[in-house]
Parts: structure tokens; sequence; C-alpha cells
């Protein structure tokens, strides 16, 4: 890779990491709050703008399109959203799918059900959908989901398309209406059960990867799933993509998943803050009892949290806050 | 994904609204966005590196940097300061990309002219002299390599140092941590736990001055020579005939420092 990049043309390299759909994106960023931007000066705007980048917490409260139009973007939200909601999974609480889904929606206003459905699918194996799933279970099912969805939806093509008999050569266009339809057919009809021949359908997905525009797990960990079993469903499928670690690693936005409730970081950041608004409570209000006020303390406290780094981070500068709201 | 929107939207910068183009065109031109990105993205194809949106981010961090050092803050930070927004320049492109590692080079020669308390232009010796040892301080030279290099290529506290001399110094500096990091390769290829065979080390580091000697600037032959004196082949020759050690063990800094040495004797002394 290292020396690849020399070789790209600019379009190329440029379109590599997609460097120019970000300084479209800051332009017009710049265009929406002028005001501000005026005051306060543009290379401070363009600094904080690529150093949130940077850090993937560019993506919070920014609507969906942005938030899924970019590799990077899809990975900085699975991360965010693992770093907002990990206590969840600290406490042992199994949510629904409904509930999944609002807690996506504090991050990503506009973040649509169907994405989170998809995902509980997964979980469920397209079976009892409104049972209720550990975050763990879920997390990893949605970065499948999310960060592969061009991915997915194209397999589902494949694999319908085996099921029914017909030899999957073709060209196949990913379109949100085949996915749409697919689970449902696999589900009604008697032959999902028994699934489809993995050797097939290892060779199909292979020749699509072969020229697939959008990003896809490595070739050799499908080879790997593909080929323990004869065969194989295509839920049971996803499933062992969500499951697979090195496919996760490769991601790159969530830690193992021995380790997905441990951040040590976050956990000292949440300690200081818990101690913060207690003793700020206590100097306000001294007749309140403290045992009254811990519990929905700690619930709210990875959120704001993240607020409060976000304030450090943009220090001087007033203009990003209201611009964070004014997004909403 | 954004690979449609990517290759237009260099045209589509500044013409996305056609309603209120002309203001928003003349808004951005007022703050100097087009000139800021331009810059920066001709500086990302230079440099090339793989993690473009760090560099990006890097890159607006420290121009900003330089904008505050500019308009004025206390005097020993500021020099602290210009000195570590020099090194970032100079880090940006491997020396062996000549042509853009010497336009890095001017430009840090720029930025640390430009900085004088007494408004008079012009690089003092002194500030260079630092910011060459905030380059070997980046790098992972032993530091008594570090400092006979230095000794060879500072100037004087209070000489003006011209170009071709910055030029000099630093370019020295970035070869040599190079050199320093093969020689560490040479080194840790016959490594025993912590040590090696002495013997060993002093082959190969003969096979080394044999192809530094060999180099010659006004004969590029001689650059073939000098590849062919430490190729693998002469390298395991020498080492075979090295063989019958005496079980005496070098370590890597001892190893590091002859290795050093043998270079710094060959770099031309500044003053």
């Amino acid at each position: 890779m290292c020396a690849d990049r020399f070789s790209l043309s600019v379009e190329e390299y440029l379109t590599k990491k997609h460097v120019l759909f970000y300084i479209e994106d800051c332009v017009t960023q710049v265009l929406e709050h002028k005001e501000e931007y005026t005051q306060f000066g543009i290379l401070r705007f363009l600094s904080e703008y690529f150093n949130s980048v940077k850090k993937g917490n560019h993506i919070l409260f920014r609507e969906f399109s942005f938030v899924r139009a970019t590799p990077h973007n899809r990975s900085s939200f699975l991360h965010m959203f693992w770093r907002c909601f990990r206590q969840i999974g600290k406490n042992g609480d199994l949510l629904s799918m409904m509930e999944y889904a609002s807690l996506l929606q504090l991050i990503c206003p506009d973040f649509p059900e169907d994405v989170v459905q998809k995902a509980a699918r997964i979980v469920l194996m397209d079976d009892a959908m409104d049972c209720p799933m550990s975050f763990s279970d879920f997390l990893y099912a949605f970065q499948i989901q999310f960060y592969y969805e061009e991915f997915l939806e194209s397999t589902a093509v494949i694999y319908q398309d085996l099921l029914s008999g017909k030899c999957p050569n073709t060209v196949i266009v990913p379109t949100s209406s085949s996915v749409e339809q697919c689970p449902r057919l696999v589900s009604s009809d008697t032959a999902a059960h028994e699934g489809v021949d993995s050797f097939v359908f290892c060779n199909c997905v292979e020749g699509l990867c072969e020229r697939f525009k959008y990003s896809f797990p490595p070739v050799h960990c499908i080879k790997e799933i593909l080929g323990n079993v004869q065969r194989i469903s295509f839920y049971s499928f996803l499933m062992a993509l969500a499951k697979h670690e090195e496919i996760n690693s490769n991601i790159g936005s969530l830690p193992s998943k021995a380790e997905v409730l441990i951040d040590p970081e976050m956990d000292k950041e949440l300690e200081k803050l818990i101690a913060q608004i207690s003793l700020s409570q206590a100097s306000n209000s001294s007749n309140s009892t403290t045992t009254g006020h811990k519990e929905p303390i700690r619930k709210a406290s990875p959120k704001k949290s993240l607020h409060h780094r976000r304030r450090i981070e943009v220090e001087s500068d007033g203009s990003t806050e209201e611009t964070d709201s004014s997004e909403n | 994904m954004a690979e449609q929107r990517g290759s237009a939207t260099a045209a589509a910068l500044l013409s996305t609204k056609p309603a209120h183009a002309d203001s928003e065109i003349e808004f951005l031109t007022r703050l100097g966005t087009g000139d800021l990105l331009r810059g920066a993205l001709i500086k990302l194809l230079e440099a090339r590196p793989d993690d473009q949106l760090g560099f990006l981010a890097d890159h607006f961090k420290n121009q900003l940097q330089e904008k505050d050092a500019v308009n004025g803050a206390p005097g020993g930070q500021v020099e602290q300061r210009l000195l570590g927004q020099a090194c970032w320049h100079l880090g940006l492109v491997n020396h062996s990309q000549r042509s853009a590692f010497n336009n890095n080079v001017t430009i840090a020669y720029h930025l640390l002219s430009s900085n004088n308390a007494m408004k008079k232009r012009g690089l003092k010796g002194k500030l260079y002299t630092a910011l060459l040892s905030e380059i070997g301080k980046r790098g992972t030279a032993t530091e008594t390599s570090k400092a006979f290099l230095l000794k060879k290529i500072q100037c004087q506290d209070h000489v003006a140092v011209p170009f071709e001399v910055f030029r000099h110094g630093v370019l020295t500096c970035f070869v040599f941590e190079d050199y320093v990091c093969k020689s560490r390769l040479l080194f840790q290829s016959i490594l025993q736990s912590t040590k090696a065979s002495r013997g060993l080390c002093h082959a190969i580091l003969g096979t080394l001055q044999d192809a530094l000697e060999a180099t010659d600037c006004h004969n590029p032959a001689r650059y073939l020579e000098a590849s062919s004196q430490i190729s693998p082949c002469r390298l395991a020759q020498a080492m075979d005939q090295a063989q019958a050690s005496d079980g005496l063990l070098m370590t890597e800094e001892e190893f590091l420092n002859e290795a050093a040495m043998m270079f710094i004797s060959r770099v031309k002394s500044v003053s």
C-alpha cells in the first residue's frame, strides 16, 4: 500500500480517502454558518473541522446521508455509538429493536429504522423480531449491516438467485428494493432452512468482490466462513460475518468482542464527571439525598461527557457549540 | 458513496448554489478559503501520506499555530513553536523525493529567518543549531554520535546562516538518520539475544567502510560500485571469513557508534 500511493493518479489518490468529499463538506459548512467564521477566522475553522474528522467526532448530530457517505464516516459512527452506549452493555440490559433505533437517533437524528431492522434480523436470524437483544450482539451485527451495506445487498441478490436456481453471474446492481423483499422471500421459502451450496455461493461472492467498488470484508475471511460448511443460509452467513474477529479488526472501529465493555479512558472521564456533578449538586442543594440521585447521574453521564469533551476541544471558540445545536 | 461526487468537487467548490453564487464566491474569496484549501491540497499531493485526513488536520493546525506565532506571543515560546513547525515541514517528505524535500527546506528556512526579535531578516546560527538538535532528538541515533555530527555541522551562535549551509546541514541530519536505521537493521540481523559477535560486527563494519569509501559525488558509476560493495553476497562472504570468532560480543550502541563515526568522518565540516 505504502509504495502504491505514489503510482496512483492524482484523482485516484484523492478519491481513495474521499478527501474532496470532506473539502466540499467543509466549504458547505462555512457557507451555512457564515457569521461565525468571519468572526473567528477561516483557518481556525478548517483546523477544527479536519481535526474532528481525524478524531472521528465529526459525525455527531450530522444528517444520515453524511454519516453513511464514506467508510471513514461509517466507522467513526460505529465507534461513537459504542462509546456512547457501552454502559448499556455493562449493565447487561437487553433492548428491543425500537430502543436501539432511539439510541442511534440520539447521535444521528434522522437515522432510518430500516437499517436497525436489518441489523436486528441478523441477530435474531430473521425470526421473532420483537425479541430483546444484548448490546454486544446488536453492536456487531449492526456494524456488518451498516459498514458493508452495499455488499450485503449484493450478496442477498446472489443468494436469492441461487435459491431460485438462477445462475447469478449477471451483473449485480444493488437496489434498495431488492433487499427489502429478500428476507421475506427467504423465510417463506421452504428451501431457506437448507440454504444454498456454500461452495457455489462462495465462488459467486468472490466474483462479486473482484469488481465491487464499495467496501467488502477480506475475501479470505469469507472463504474461511463458507469453507467450513456444506450448505449455508443467508442469515447464518451474515451472523458468521458479524462474529468474525478479523473482519471486526479490519473495520477497526470496535474493540474485539472480549473487550467490548472495556474503555479505561472513558471510564476515567466518567468518574471525573460524576465526581464533578455530585460536588456541584452537594453545593447547590445541600438537603437532597445522594442515594436518590446516584442512578440518574450514571445513566446520563456518557452523553454528557461527550458534550463536555467537545467543549474542551473547542475552548475559546464559542461558535462550535452553537453550530452543533443548529445542525440538529 | 462519495466517489461520484469526488471528481467534480473541485469544480463545484465555488459554484454549488447558482442562486447565491456570486455572493458566496465573494464570501469565500474574502475569507481566502480557496487559497487555503488549494495550498493544503498541493501539500497533500506533494507528500502523498497514507493517512490523508490526519495529514490535513495536522496541516491546518500547524498553519493556525504559524499564524498565531507571527501575531506574537512571548519570545521563548515563539522560537520553540517555530522550531516545531520547521521540523514538521521538513519531516513531511522523505529526502529521497528530492524536489519536494527541497521545497520544504526552503519553507523551513524562510519560516525561521523571518522570525527575528530585532526585526532583522536572516537566520542566526543559534536557531539553526537548535533546529539540527531538534531533528536529532526525533531521530534514533545514539547520543554520542548525534553530538559528534552536530559538532561538524553546527554554526556559531551569532553567524548568519546562508541557505546552502542550512540545506547541507538539514539534509545531512536526515540522511544520517536513514543511515543509522539501515545500520541498526544490519546489526539486528546478526543479533544473539541482546549482543552480537564482535567478529561478525567488524566484518560488517569493514564492508560498510569499503562501500562508503567507494562513493564519489562526481562520478555516478562509483555509486554502483558502492552498492555492490554492500550487496548481500559480499556481506555474506565477509561474514563467512570472520566466522572463526573469539567469542567476544558487541552491543548495539557500540556498533551504531562505530558505524556512525564512519559516516560522520565523511561529512563536510561547516565552520
